[in-house]
């Protein structure tokens, strides 16, 4: 979408253009769900959220400064809204379950091979409030002092989460490699026993013939 | 804290190159039900009061508009009570006297009974001469022995029943006729006179008075079919005395203008009404408190209305129309009750004839409609129908008011599944 095409896109959405806006909420669908589906647990609860977020734009559409990027204003607000829903559910937030993964040592997980689909899975299994401080610090780039503001938290907490989101990414990993080889080594098993099988029933037919 | 970062920023590069979720046009469906929502909630309340106020003064106006006309009418008509010694069996004449509360007296009858009475009864403007018989059936068909059906054979109003009574008392409620009728017995008095009009036996049938109303929907859709019923009331001349009706039918809108909308269709509408004798008459005729007339009319109706789209948000719309209705009479039958008590029952009558007013009553309506989806819409129109002609055998003004329900569908969802 051309530059032209989008600041015509949020004049529309300016007027309350319905059409405007469904051109609009088309065309960066897939930045603002991308956003949401870090920061939140699933899909549906993504939608929820990405679309909390529209709601915000298409009213307050008249604030943004055309001459800012208007994907850095709304992937703010995305994110604004993210945490919004993190306040929210407070309450659920803090339900900690740490499974100490302290002998898990820090391996080289550059060559993991680990993509987009695997590590927004472990990112969404995450605690809420973990999640919430990962993405801050470790996608979005807060700072502590930033994300307590953010969040309402102390500093400290904030590091706390952090670490704790770290620790329970890198169990899910292990647990991922763990999985990976069983399967693997389940494939072989499985091609064997076939071989096997398939040997197995000319052998009988050849008895039964004979018998 | 550099393997941290490391660590994070597999995080970051992984997830910052996001697969493409797939567009999903129900999640653009819920984001737009929270626009909607917004403005709906604001809207429909701000609206609903004005709305309800406007649909009430339609049908305040309506009523107004008619109130005065009937008030009016009692006190412009004639009263006539006439108290006349009529003489048993005598040969004499008995003139009865009538006045008006106007005090105007217009012309003075005679009545004459087989019994010898005669009485003469007082009508402005019209002369026609009424044969009354007391056994008989004038052409009406009247039965009893103590009434007296009168046929205006001048194709005029037709039938007056007398009553005899104790005393030598008559009293007249109808006009102007010189009444040839047949004595009872030599302590007849006529006490109450009750005039119907006959158009059979006036040799008019096509003046049949029939009076109907009739509801009609509009949708707001660019092409829409509509089903409704409607329950309503009918009254002539005034809502102060009704009767429930039935309405059915349906309607063919079309949008040609963005908020302006075309109806027509056919309406089927069960339309009983009770009506004094008075009203029955309407202006013309002076009458009489005392007699009551049951009409059962069966009408098909065809509006031809526009309605113009005042409010449009979201899912809901409201309107006001206004059109013109034709109607065709399907059935019309008239039972004829005598306050009398010695009246023996009620007469019944049937015009055999349909007759056809083309544009003859004017529509009024509001209505409201909440799409329920792309394709159907349902829709609540408070409506009125005022007659501008006389209708039926008789000439009434009736007139009729109801809420119809109907459900509409959407035409052009045909073309855009």
């Amino acid at each position: 979408m051309g530059e032209e095409e989008l600041h015509q896109l949020i004049r529309g959405c300016e007027k309350q253009d319905r059409k405007s806006q469904k051109m609009l909420y088309k065309a960066f669908y897939g930045f603002s769900m991308a956003i949401c589906l870090r920061y939140t647990g699933d899909r549906d609860k993504a939608a929820e959220v990405m679309n909390q977020g529209f709601f915000k734009v298409f009213t307050n559409v008249e604030r943004y400064d055309h001459a800012k990027p208007f994907k850095a204003w709304l992937g703010k607000i995305m994110m604004n809204v993210s945490i919004d829903y993190y306040r929210a559910n407070l309450k659920m937030a803090y339900s900690d379950d740490l499974e100490t993964a302290e002998h898990i040592g820090d391996g080289d997980y550059a060559d993991k091979n680990l993509h987009y689909e695997d590590l927004l899975a472990m990112v969404q299994q995450l605690p809420h409030a973990y999640r919430t401080v990962f993405n801050l610090f470790a996608i979005d780039g807060y700072s502590h002092e930033e994300i307590a503001d953010l969040l309402n938290i102390n500093i400290g907490t904030s590091k706390s989460n952090l670490h704790k989101a770290r620790q329970k990414l890198k169990m899910m990993i292990y647990k991922a490699e763990q999985a990976a080889n069983n399967y693997n080594r389940g494939i072989d098993y499985t091609s064997i026993v076939a071989i096997n099988g398939t040997d197995f029933k000319p052998a009988y037919f050849n008895n039964g013939i004979r018998g | 804290m550099k393997k941290e970062k490391e660590f994070d920023d597999i995080f970051k590069k992984g997830l910052g190159d996001p697969v493409e979720a797939g567009y999903q046009e129900q999640d653009w469906n819920a984001l737009e039900q929270m626009l909607d929502g917004n403005k709906k909630r604001r809207g429909f309340v701000f609206w609903l009061p004005i709305l309800s106020s406007a649909a009430l003064l339609l049908i305040a106006f309506g009523w107004w508009l008619l109130r005065p006309e009937t008030v009016q009418n009692q006190h412009q008509r004639p009263q006539i009570a006439m108290h006349q010694p009529v003489q048993p069996g005598g040969a004499g004449k008995a003139v009865v006297q009538s006045t008006t509360q106007q005090g105007k007296v217009s012309s003075q009858g005679d009545l004459t009974a087989q019994n010898g009475a005669a009485v003469t009864t007082t009508k402005p403007g019209i002369n026609n001469g009424y044969q009354a018989a007391n056994n008989g059936k004038p052409n009406i068909g009247l039965t009893g022995s103590n009434s007296i059906p009168v046929t205006n054979a001048g194709g005029g109003y037709a039938t007056i029943t007398g009553s005899t009574q104790r005393g030598n008392i008559i009293t007249l409620a109808a006009l102007n006729p010189a009444l040839p009728g047949s004595g009872l017995g030599s302590n007849l008095s006529i006490d109450s006179v009750d005039v119907k009009h006959e158009a059979l036996a006036a040799n008019k049938p096509d003046k049949s008075n029939k009076i109907t109303t009739k509801s009609i929907f509009v949708q707001h859709p660019r092409y829409a079919l509509s089903v409704f019923g409607a329950p309503e009331v009918n009254g002539v001349n005034s809502f102060q005395q009704t009767r429930s009706g039935t309405n059915i039918g349906l309607v063919f809108s079309a949008g040609l203008f963005k908020k302006i909308t075309f109806s027509t269709g056919a309406l089927y509408a069960l339309k009983p009404y009770n009506t004094y004798f008075s009203n029955y008459l309407g202006n013309s005729q002076p009458g009489s408190n005392l007699s009551s007339i049951n009409a059962d009319c069966r009408v098909l109706d065809i509006p031809l209305n526009v309605d113009f789209q005042f409010y449009s948000k979201n899912r809901n719309s409201f309107s006001i129309g206004s059109g013109l209705s034709s109607y065709i009479m399907l059935h019309e039958s008239y039972q004829y009750n005598y306050t009398d008590p010695a009246v023996n029952g009620s007469v019944n009558y049937t015009v055999p004839n349909t007759n056809k007013y083309i544009f003859g009553v004017l529509n009024l309506q509001a209505t409201y409609t909440r799409q329920i989806n792309s394709a159907m819409g349902l829709s609540i129109q408070p409506y009125m129908k005022l007659p501008l002609t006389g209708i039926g055998a008789n000439d009434a003004k009736l007139q009729t008011a109801g809420v119809a329900i109907g459900l509409s569908w959407n035409l052009n969802s045909l073309s855009n599944p």
